[in-house]
């Protein structure tokens, strides 16, 4: 195990020193990818914190909608998203309602996503 | 000359086009760079000549950037455009010669107004004008698309020619079984093209493909003028409303007038005013009305396909901008982090293809 800080508490340092000592000192065209950068380390932290259970949770969605006729006992979770896609470019895929079961699993797999990268995204969801 | 001049190099350069433009030497002060846009560059000035004096623009083009329609073809259709009534700033000269600032360049009035997203949409809240400025903008869409498009310049660009240049040629495609043009089918087959060059695979993006291409639309009524990219942005707003249309580089000869409809009802360019379909500003009641009053005719359904078009292609950019960071043709923290964004437009995809009847549950 490695020494503390862990890695959240050594990016939340990061993020500090971006958003509070180098966004001030730099001129402004270097300001927005100092912004953007923050930005990047608290989706690091939060990907820290819930990525392991939104892989897992990724990964079983994606093998219910794969399977169970095609040997997805094995698959990671790339070959998963790889066999779906393929799936996909069929004009006659199986099974007959893949539109609809593809769409519900991949708003989940999406909305799980998002709370890494951006939450609160999918409160909207009109047109 | 190999870089577009700066400075007093570049208000010498202005002034030697000018002076065979107008026959006698003018003057050149203010020149001021505007920070926006990294493809075009605008720089304002004042001109005098004799007693006369005016507030201009000029808009460059880098000469090792891509350029979409050449500057002749863009300003001659914002000349087009603004003689039946769109609202476009006169273009006062334009340049195809390289030689004089780097660049093929164009000069323009300088229209006083907000063009920042931010800045817009913060003054037509404090002046309560959302309502005014998107119907302003349908009546200037319906104008648009009632132009003849017989009397747009020559190389105007053809939405048959989609593609070329990005990937490859995509013509067979974008033609319907008839062989005429189709806009809608070649966009699409644009995209599709797009998806197959992605370092690894999107479902979600894939599954707007796929119902792209079950609910491909026919081929419009009438193809039209388009200017493709209208939306908060690229207009320049004042207390009175919309006063000028900016970017017609993208503008086409051979569109569907649905498509620059939907284009600023897509989610990301209502910048957080989610519930304001219209760029934020308005509801759709507001542009179809105004839309239908100025003279156009709203379809709803190819209204809806070019939003799920609009947004796919948005979701494959963004991918696009990863992969160009990953693969070294583009090194930045901001193409890097684009990928990070790609989830927002598949979520807003997935809400804009809802299979009928389903809710997802939050």
């Amino acid at each position: 195990m490695s020494s503390p800080p862990n890695a959240d508490e050594l990016l939340e340092a990061i993020g500090e020193l971006l958003e509070t000592d180098v966004m001030p000192a730099v001129p402004g065209d270097l300001q927005h990818r100092v912004r953007v950068a923050a930005n990047l380390v608290q989706i690091l932290r939060r990907e820290w914190r819930l990525g392991p259970e939104q892989d897992a949770l990724e990964h079983a969605a994606l093998r219910d909608l794969v399977g169970p006729d095609r040997s997805t006992a094995d698959m990671s979770t790339g070959e998963l998203l790889a066999a779906l896609d393929g799936l996909l470019k069929e004009d006659a895929a199986t099974p007959a309602d893949i539109d609809v079961q593809a769409w519900h699993v991949l708003v989940a797999v999406v909305q799980g996503e998002l709370a890494i990268v951006k939450p609160g995204h999918d409160q909207w969801q009109g047109e | 000359m190999t870089a577009v001049a700066r400075g007093d190099e570049l208000a010498t350069a202005l002034e030697d086009f000018l002076q065979i433009q107008l026959g006698s030497r003018p003057v050149i002060r203010d020149l001021q760079e505007s920070s926006a846009g990294a493809r075009r560059r605008n720089v304002f000035f004042t001109l005098r000549n004799g007693r006369d004096e005016a507030r201009l623009v000029a808009t460059i083009i880098p000469t090792a950037a891509i350029q979409q329609n050449p500057i002749p073809a863009e300003a001659a259709i914002r000349t087009l455009a603004r003689a039946n009534g769109v609202p476009v700033p006169a273009t006062f000269a334009v340049c195809d010669d390289e030689s004089f600032v780097g660049g093929p360049f164009f000069v323009s009035e300088r229209v006083d107004g907000e063009t920042i997203p931010r800045r817009v949409l913060r003054l037509v809240a404090d002046l309560g004008i959302g309502e005014v400025l998107a119907a302003q903008m349908a009546a200037a869409f319906a104008r648009l698309h009632s132009i003849d498009p017989d009397l747009a310049p020559p190389d105007l660009l053809s939405s048959s020619l989609l593609g070329t240049g990005l990937v490859a040629a995509t013509t067979p495609a974008s033609k319907d079984p008839t062989g005429a043009t189709d806009p809608a089918r070649a966009a699409l087959a644009q995209l599709d093209e797009i998806m197959d060059l992605l370092p690894q695979p999107r479902p979600a993006l894939r599954l707007g493909l796929r119902w792209l291409w079950q609910n491909l639309p026919p081929p419009p009524a009438r193809l039209t003028l388009v200017h493709s990219d209208i939306r908060v942005g690229n207009v320049i707003v004042g207390p009175d409303g919309l006063r000028a249309i900016l970017d017609w580089e993208g503008a086409r000869r051979d569109g569907d007038p649905m498509e620059d409809l939907a284009w600023p009802a897509l989610r990301m360019w209502r910048f957080r005013n989610d519930d304001r379909e219209i760029g934020g500003l308005a509801g759709r009641d507001t542009l179809v009305r105004a839309y239908e009053e100025a003279g156009g005719s709203f379809d709803l359904d190819r209204f809806r396909w070019w939003k799920a078009l609009g947004t796919l292609r948005w979701g494959l950019g963004l991918a696009g901008q990863a992969a160009a960071h990953l693969d070294g043709r583009f090194r930045s923290v901001v193409m890097a982090a684009s990928g990070r964004r790609v989830p927002e437009l598949e979520w807003d995809l997935l809400m804009l293809i809802r299979p009928q009847g389903h809710q997802n549950t939050v």
